[in-house]
């Protein structure tokens, strides 16, 4: 009784020693510099995915892979050096509350006046392991993506939201993109109108701009990017069958069992030689490539052997069909990002923590470190 | 207009400095208050300068704080540089404190208003640093680290010049402290504001963009000289974790640059 007494007191002060070693300063300062070194690492070693850090590699390669080095801030190593760091300010936390129930115990009431900058203290620590908390929750269940929509067209979102809301047949719609342009052509403004739509229903309608996101059920969409993607209408002579259509790259059309075009490439400016588009086209028969230019005819009218020397630009070509390029439309594509966080909460809280902490002091008059007014002593306690 | 004005800023920096030197080597009075007046003369012409050149971009048609390109941070930098040194130093008439701290200031100055490869036109805002938060984070970064340039003079003192020197050394740590202390409180607000502009502008607030990480490199650096502090009174080692927290600071601002990342237009 009396040994086993003795060896649990034992313990205890042994594990007392270790919670005031772990939350001390030195501690403290090690693991911040060391956080502060693993983070540079980061920056300096290019990072990436593993899918696109394989392929062909050195051995210098392969040491960096298995020390994580190409995502550092994913990487076990960093989140073991993060977690020290919240369990350390989370001891250091728990031994001033411990500190401090004692000397209540001792001297009677919780709070006094003079106690303020030392409860600042608890607070900015206990706010920064908040922080780290938040964030690392915000990591491991948010939502970091990223759509691009051409205008007026439908991307459904439930690859990306499946499993965080019920609603699983949400699609956002591109309504409408418009740019604004300084006179020295710097892009001023980029807006897209946007709709988020459930089976054919248009639940809310939004403006997306840079600085201003969108909130639609918790998660949030910004206006990050935008392409040009310009638009081709083009006329179809097949074998006297006219026909009008419109056009993107990479838009393919059928016009028999085994024979079909594909457009590659519509420029507003070819070679400054106008609108122009590229049409690649396959038959049994014959197959090859048209540029199809807007102002062909007067192409013709200046070089009248254009078509004999340069027969990509014979917009009959291809064996039986004539295409025509009526106008190129300027469209664009949107890109949006899509976020989603619920560690946002936990870690703004811990701001507040943190910041109110470090007022308190730092800048209340008379607070240990005296900024306001010169300290002469300095206290003992971190 | 602005541009001529902070200009002419380098050169009444730099004959303050040379008067500060003379003054130094002379002990007279009179370079002292030649010196007084030539760099309170350049500060006030400098802070016009920055208020003109805002009032001008609101001629221009795109009216903007002029915080929003490399040449205006930098001279805003510069501004920082001077007023911590007001706030923090002239008070207690450190002289030689001012002396580094105006060639500091005169080097940044200089560096914008001459370089051939800065552009100091005016230019309107891209969308991405259209946002309020734009002058908030800005300033108080650069507060921040006006401070931690103030800090890294002293520290450079006391390895420097104080070294084997018995006396005055107390007070020249505290006042460390106390610079480090106000650049800390001004870059956490700057960080933090930084972050609630990217979660706004970019959709989180924080994603590891090289700026960003080495802002919190910086950060780290000088909480761990706030830590290291409490230890023991061992400045020299303050002192030494001072200047390599100023190396950060300036990698922060500029190394970045050559970092591909988000921050690319400052």
């Amino acid at each position: 009784m009396t040994s086993d007494k003795k060896s649990s007191s034992c313990n205890q002060s042994r594990f007392a020693r270790f919670v005031s070693l772990f939350s001390s300063p030195k501690t403290a300062a090690i693991l911040l510099i060391a956080v502060a070194a693993a983070s540079s690492v980061g920056t300096v070693v290019p990072q990436r995915t593993r899918e696109t850090a394989t392929g062909a590699r050195s051995v210098w390669d392969e040491v960096l892979l298995a020390l994580e080095f190409h995502d550092v801030f994913h990487s076990s190593w960093f989140f073991l050096l993060g977690a020290l760091l919240c369990a350390s300010l989370v001891l250091c936390t728990w031994r001033r509350i411990r500190v401090r129930r004692t000397a209540v115990k001792r001297t009677g009431p919780f709070f006094r006046r003079g106690d303020l900058p030392r409860l600042g203290s608890l607070l900015l620590h206990f706010g920064a392991a908040v922080v780290i908390c938040g964030f690392v929750y915000g990591q491991l269940r948010g939502i970091n993506a990223y759509v691009q929509i051409p205008e007026g067209e439908t991307v459904s979102l439930a690859p990306i939201i499946s499993g965080y809301q019920l609603d699983q047949d949400l699609s956002i719609r591109c309504e409408d993109f418009s740019v604004e342009y300084y006179d020295s052509g710097m892009p001023r403004e980029f807006r897209s109108e946007v709709a988020f739509i459930d089976s054919g229903t248009v639940l809310k309608r939004g403006t997306l701009l840079v600085n201003h996101p969108v909130s639609f059920q918790g998660i949030r969409y910004y206006q990050a990017h935008y392409e040009r993607l310009p638009r081709a209408v083009l006329n179809v002579d097949d074998a006297g069958q006219a026909r009008t259509i419109t056009a993107r790259p990479g838009d393919v059309y059928h016009a028999g069992k085994e024979t079909f075009f594909r457009v590659t490439r519509v420029e507003e400016n070819f070679m400054n030689m106008g609108p122009a588009m590229k049409i690649d086209f396959f038959s049994p028969a014959q197959s090859g490539y048209i540029w199809v230019l807007s102002g062909i005819e007067d192409i013709k009218k200046m070089f009248p052997d254009l078509l004999s020397k340069a027969p990509q630009f014979d917009p009959a070509r291809f064996e039986g069909f004539i295409f025509g390029l009526d106008r190129i439309e300027p469209m664009y594509i949107t890109g949006i990002s899509i976020s989603y966080d619920p560690g946002l909460p936990v870690v703004i809280t811990g701001i507040l923590f943190f910041l109110s902490g470090l007022f308190v002091v730092y800048l209340l008059p008379g607070s240990r470190a005296g900024i306001l007014k010169k300290s002469q002593t300095r206290s003992d306690e971190p | 207009m602005n541009v001529t004005i902070l200009n002419c800023v380098p050169f009444l920096y730099l004959a303050a400095f040379a008067f500060s030197v003379i003054r130094s080597v002379t002990g007279a009075g009179i370079p002292g208050r030649i010196r007084d007046t030539l760099w309170i003369g350049g500060f006030v012409a400098h802070s016009a300068g920055m208020v003109l050149r805002w009032a001008e971009s609101y001629a221009l048609g795109f009216g903007h704080a002029p915080l929003s390109n490399f040449y205006e941070s930098l001279v805003f930098f510069s501004w920082a540089v001077i007023f911590l040194y007001l706030v923090l130093g002239f008070s207690r008439k450190n002289e030689e404190l001012g002396t580094f701290t105006i060639l500091i200031a005169f080097v940044l100055i200089a560096y914008a208003s001459f370089s051939p490869y800065i552009d100091s036109r005016i230019q309107p805002l891209i969308p991405a640093l259209k946002s309020n938060w734009l002058i908030s984070h800005v300033v108080t970064c650069f507060l921040g680290y006006g401070a931690f340039v103030v800090a890294s003079v002293l520290a450079a003192f006391i390895l420097f010049r104080d070294r084997g020197a018995g006396g005055g050394k107390n007070a020249s740590d505290e006042r460390i402290y106390q610079c480090i202390v106000i650049g800390f409180l001004f870059f956490t607000i700057g960080i933090t504001t930084g972050s609630v502009w990217a979660h706004y502008a970019w959709g989180r607030y924080w994603g590891w963009d090289p700026k960003e990480t080495w802002a919190l490199i910086t950060w780290l650096i000088y909480a761990a000289i706030l830590h290291v502090r409490l230890i023991r009174k061992n400045e020299r080692r303050v002192a030494v974790m001072t200047l390599i927290g100023l190396a950060s600071s300036l990698f922060t601002f500029l190394g970045v640059n050559y970092l591909s990342g988000l921050h690319s237009y400052f």
